[in-house]
């Protein structure tokens, strides 16, 4: 991307809110219901390919990308949810990562409809009613929809569903015996987590306008991850803290060096070891802020 | 005869070549109190994790209010009238107790009304938004109890209710369950003599897996072969 000025700033604010919603979503399986997914990626590009396919190949509309986008994820997160919540918490984690990797193969191999390793590119930032051909018009529609993602993303958070799935994560046994099932709520979270993460990898093809089967690859289930430990897991706004920090280090670091990777994974060390919480807790230790 | 809550037939369970529970039949009528007692490893807790759907049956057959439910899962099991508490109290640690009462009431508004009631009758009041994790021993007991009553079972098995527990909290404990309801069974499995014998009307001893006494307190406390194994 060759974007300078305001232009990148803007560019950057965008990946800031892409990452905040894919980081908070991921947290729903992560932070709640304890369980660490290396499958996230599929669904983030799942949300990407299925606006990419939709707009280049069948109905050049954005809007209509994004739901399709939506749709493939959440289905997805459906079926690779009911393969794997049975299973205790590596196998789980093995499972996803395993899953994401058959997708990355599928979009790497399937070359006549996903274009292979050259990806899709062309998307179209157009709809019947409007078109954002810059990033400047697009950048409000981002807004929009990271604006309602994150308002009903806390909405989840503070719902009973929410604390439900706070308490199965917390104690699977207890949670058993309130009569409530614990792969239903499992399923239930997965479900929605994968269907803000589609909606993430939607916004993101769309803001590049291109999608490679790299996003596919596990690394990209990684980075909510390392977002979420940044920020802080047991925090709302903890994965939007951390994937604040998360665009600024890789912005900066990769301005100066190839090294990105290296300085992320020194800050992160650095962290674990020194406030597990992530940053948010470390505020709050220090300076005794509640969020 | 009362109505039969809770029956077992021919239960086992076998953790290798060890056998657990050893076809233990048992028949537990509404209202009652009964208490299970024996040595430590005489299989009274794994009864209990079969029972409650913790751990799956090897042999033999679970009957809760008529139905089979030998291989319904546990959460099944608490909808068809079944609770229990753990040896060492299972509560959401990281959640308030107001939280963990509302999860613990939330299959229903009538128990989210309930658990309003209840909290009084507990003692939490003053405790409603701290952590179950930062609450003292004793309480984080009364909480899980508290919670396992909520869903209103009609058998509530209760795994050790006051061990680790100091002379005050036990009395408090025992108090709380003798004003639960009386058409609820309770099955309590303890070490302590004087709360199995101030709370039951029934005493169920096991060894080795096996049944080998039941009855009313007094037949038990003068039984010789129960003296042996187990009172001394």
């Amino acid at each position: 991307m060759g974007f300078t000025g305001d232009r990148f700033i803007i560019y950057l604010a965008s990946l800031f809110m892409i990452f905040s919603v894919f980081a908070t979503s991921y947290n729903i399986v992560f932070g709640y219901l304890k369980h660490v997914s290396f499958g996230h990626s599929l669904f983030y590009a799942a949300g990407a390919y299925g606006v990419a396919l939709l707009t280049t190949k069948l109905v050049p509309d954005m809007m209509l990308g994004i739901l399709s986008g939506i749709a493939l994820a959440t289905l997805l997160a459906v079926a690779v949810g009911a393969l794997t919540l049975r299973h205790s918490s590596i196998y789980f984690a093995m499972l996803t990562l395993a899953f994401a990797m058959l997708f990355y193969s599928l979009l790497l191999k399937w070359r006549n409809f996903t274009g292979g390793s050259d990806g899709i590119s062309g998307i179209p930032r157009s709809s019947f009613l409007f078109t954002l051909s810059s990033i400047e018009n697009y950048y409000p529609l981002l807004f929009v929809f990271f604006l309602a993602s994150m308002i009903l993303l806390n909405w989840v958070d503070v719902s009973r569903f929410g604390l439900l799935l706070k308490a199965l994560g917390d104690n699977e046994d207890r949670f058993k015996f309130t009569g409530l099932s614990v792969y239903r709520y499992k399923l239930s979270g997965f479900m929605v987590s994968g269907f803000f993460s589609g909606l993430a990898g939607s916004l993101y093809a769309l803001l590049l306008r291109a999608v490679t089967p790299d996003i596919a690859y596990w690394t990209t289930a990684a980075e909510p991850l390392i977002m979420t430990l940044l920020g802080g897991a047991q925090y709302f706004l903890g994965p939007s803290v951390g994937a604040f920090i998360f665009v600024i280090i890789t912005t900066l670091t990769a301005r100066v060096a190839e090294y990105w990777q290296l300085f992320m994974g020194v800050v992160l060390v650095a962290l674990l070891l020194g406030a597990r919480g992530g940053v948010l807790d470390l505020v709050e230790r220090l300076w005794g802020r509640k969020f | 005869m009362g109505k039969e809550v809770l029956k077992t037939s021919g239960l086992v369970k076998k953790f290798g070549e060890f056998v657990a529970v050893n076809k233990v039949s048992l028949v537990f009528e509404e209202g009652e109190r009964t208490a299970m007692i024996g040595p430590n490893g005489a299989g009274k807790s794994t009864y209990i994790n079969v029972v409650s759907g913790q751990l799956a049956a090897d042999g033999g057959s679970v009957f809760l209010n008529g139905r089979d439910i030998t291989k319904a899962p546990a959460h099944e099991r608490v909808k068809m009238g079944l609770n229990r508490t753990f040896q060492i109290p299972s509560v959401f640690r990281s959640l308030t107790v107001k939280e963990n009462l509302t999860v613990a009431s939330s299959r229903s508004k009538q128990g989210i009304q309930d658990f309003r009631e209840i909290v009084d009758e507990l003692g939490l009041s003053p405790y409603m938004n701290v952590k179950a994790g930062q609450l003292p021993y004793g309480l984080m007991k009364i909480l899980e109890l508290g919670m396992a009553i909520l869903s209103k079972p009609t058998i509530l098995l209760l795994d050790e209710p006051t061990a680790g527990l100091n002379v005050g909290e036990k009395e408090r404990i025992v108090s709380l369950l003798q004003r639960l309801p009386a058409n609820m069974s309770v099955l309590i499995v303890e070490h302590d003599m004087d709360v199995v014998f101030t709370f039951s009307r029934r005493v169920v001893v096991m060894h080795k897996g096996e049944v080998i006494a039941d009855g009313p307190p007094e037949k038990i406390a003068a039984d010789e072969k129960v003296r042996e194994v187990y009172l001394g």
